[in-house]
């Protein structure tokens, strides 16, 4: 028999291209020929933990549709991983856990995992304004878009998912909802001007407002749990200086804030400015404030778009420690095209590198191997409930 | 929709399109019935299907073959079949300025051939012509492969690889190789091996 009926090798690599990673490598055992297709320098599996840089999609349409991702951990090599039908151009606006947070072109937002093909649908009710299209239903942009990890674990499961969007290009509204079948979109409302950031940890949600307040919303090990989440408070001295965006994120199990703001130029660029960039630490207690870190305990902080993921270089050779790793958009003037910029806390020391020469900037991602339960993969999306209205 | 290795076996196809505006004057004529430029694709066994040159610009090879001079008689395909051929020749007409080989045109743009053959959105229309266009059996969908292939028709390839891929998906590796018509080459020890390798691929 032919060793393949006729099937020419790059026709083949062509429908490789379109599978997930874990199809990619399942493929690898058919045969033998197909393991050298299947395993070719972009399709080998990845060691984890690593870390990957999601690669701005393509504009040339003839392309298959891809998540490329360059692997940090890996010489930037590449990956070449087929998009779920559906999403084939979707924009991603972010990673959790695992996950990458895409939005279709109706404006819905999904949580699809690159290696293993799967997909879930998280919220349906954002509307792409289209022309001619009277301004009835609300027009969501996605900022930030998390999965709130259970009590006590390592990670890979979830209890909870949390998103912030502008509704209407007006205040940013927090929206969560947790895992189960009947899972129900809650957005909290509050008396805050708004809120900038989410991160969790440990079973809670932390929403921080834009007044440096912080919103604990402890969604606890239990998805099914009906029992609606505890809500506290954590208020702080509203910090006065002016600092351009604020990130909320966890590390080694501290709540910890990142701000920035632009200062002194660039060494390298003359017409671009160099963010500096201040890390606080949640003190708790009777009164609980945020206090600055200029040391990070080994480890470093990987700053997106979306917001920011604080690893240990332990787990990531790779990366300095005491480092802010900011990928950014390079001006026209600059010559376009996206750079990692790399600042060292204590010394303000700056290192620039290229990335590639798209217009967007990529996006961090941190491959598990997810293994979330059922219920998420059932999920129908309900719709928006004000359950918690009047708690705050 | 007839399945392309068992197609209708009429010996000629009239592709019916209007003409294209903003030619170069400076193009052999080619002219086919109400003054299109024609092209004559003749299949392995002596089928004839005429086709818009712009059409056939999405291939690749046809488009070397038209710039080195070949299409002023019937330009024979020996390897592609009548219904295949047929099947091919449809797709062409139906992706007519789709996007999916935008980068073709531009290159082809600067010859000043093309001015007015803006690529637009695959519609809701063309989208359908395509889920419906891959419906087929294993063989025929084989046979589109290859087909795209030999021609280098990027938006041809797209559509029967998606076909594919989809079908792949959520094979099993022993069904895999039996829709391919594949051996299995692997000792096996080495199966095992591999699968161990990569056990979390295999769960």
């Amino acid at each position: 028999m032919e060793r393949w009926p006729g099937l020419p090798p790059d026709v083949l690599a062509s429908i490789m291209a379109r599978l997930d990673l874990v199809d990619q490598v399942r493929m690898s055992a058919v045969c033998a020929g197909w393991r050298l297709v299947a395993m070719d320098s972009s399709r080998r599996p990845p060691p984890l933990p690593a870390l990957w840089l999601l690669l701005p999609q393509r504009c040339n349409a003839a392309a298959p549709p891809l998540f490329e991702f360059a692997s940090f951990s890996e010489g930037m090599r590449r990956y070449a991983i087929g998009r779920a039908p559906g999403l084939r151009y979707g924009d991603c606006i972010g990673s959790s856990e695992g996950w990458l947070m895409v939005v279709d072109a109706l404006g819905g937002l999904h949580a699809v995992d690159p290696i293993t093909g799967v997909r879930i649908p998280l919220l349906s009710d954002g509307i792409v304004l289209t022309e001619g299209d009277s301004a009835a239903a609300p027009v969501y942009r996605y900022r930030r878009s998390i999965f709130v990890p259970p009590r006590g674990s390592g990670g890979g499961s979830a209890v909870a998912a949390a998103v912030i969007r502008l509704r209407d290009a007006e205040f940013p509204e927090l929206t969560f909802a947790r895992a189960g079948v009947n899972a129900a979109w809650v957005s909290p409302e509050v008396a805050f001007p708004g809120f900038e950031d989410i991160a969790a940890h440990d079973g809670k949600l932390y929403a921080l407002s834009s007044d440096s307040r912080v919103v604990v919303f402890d969604l606890g090990s239990d998805p099914s749990s009906s029992a609606p989440p505890a809500v506290s408070v954590i208020q702080t001295e509203p910090d006065r200086r002016r600092f351009q965006r604020k990130h909320l994120g966890v590390m080694a199990g501290n709540l910890v804030m990142l701000q920035w703001r632009y200062c002194g130029p660039c060494p390298f660029r003359l017409r671009r400015c160099i963010p500096e960039f201040q890390v606080l630490r949640l003190q708790r207690g009777p009164e609980p404030k945020w206090v600055e870190l200029k040391d990070l305990g080994g480890h470093a902080i990987l700053l997106g778009t979306d917001g920011f993921t604080a690893v240990h270089t332990g787990e990531f050779p790779e990366l300095r420690s005491n480092c802010v790793y900011s990928l950014v958009q390079a001006s026209d003037d600059d010559g376009g095209g996206s750079v990692l910029e790399v600042v060292e806390l204590q010394s303000r020391a700056v290192a620039v590198e290229p990335l590639c020469e798209t217009s967007a900037a990529p996006i961090w991602f941190l491959p598990i191997r997810n293994s979330f339960s059922a219920p998420w993969i059932n999920w129908q999306p309900a719709k928006l409930s004000p359950m918690l209205a009047g708690k705050l | 929709m007839s399945s392309g290795d068992s197609g209708p076996s009429s010996s000629k196809q009239l592709v019916q399109q209007p003409a294209a505006a903003g030619r170069s004057p400076n193009q052999p004529p080619l002219l086919g019935a109400g003054g299109r430029k024609v092209i004559v694709l003749k299949s392995g066994d002596e089928e004839e299907f005429e086709v818009d040159l712009l059409d056939a610009m999405q291939s690749r090879t046809l488009r070397r073959a038209i710039e080195d001079g070949c299409g002023d008689g019937p330009m024979p395909l020996p390897n592609l079949t009548g219904p295949v051929l047929a099947k091919v020749v449809e797709l062409f007409r139906r992706h007519r300025g789709d996007p999916r080989w935008a980068d073709e045109l531009q290159e082809t743009e600067k010859e000043g051939m093309f001015k007015d053959y803006a690529p637009q959105k695959p519609t809701a229309e063309v989208k359908g012509f395509d889920r419906e266009f891959v419906s087929v059996d294993r063989d025929a969908l084989f046979d589109l492969l290859r087909a795209a292939n030999f021609l280098e028709a990027p938006g041809l390839l797209d559509v029967t690889c998606d076909a594919a891929a989809d079908a792949v998906m959520n094979m099993t590796v022993e069904e895999v190789r039996e829709y391919f018509g594949l051996v299995n080459d692997y000792t096996p020890e080495e199966e095992a091996a591999l699968r161990k390798q990569h056990e979390w691929a295999f769960q």
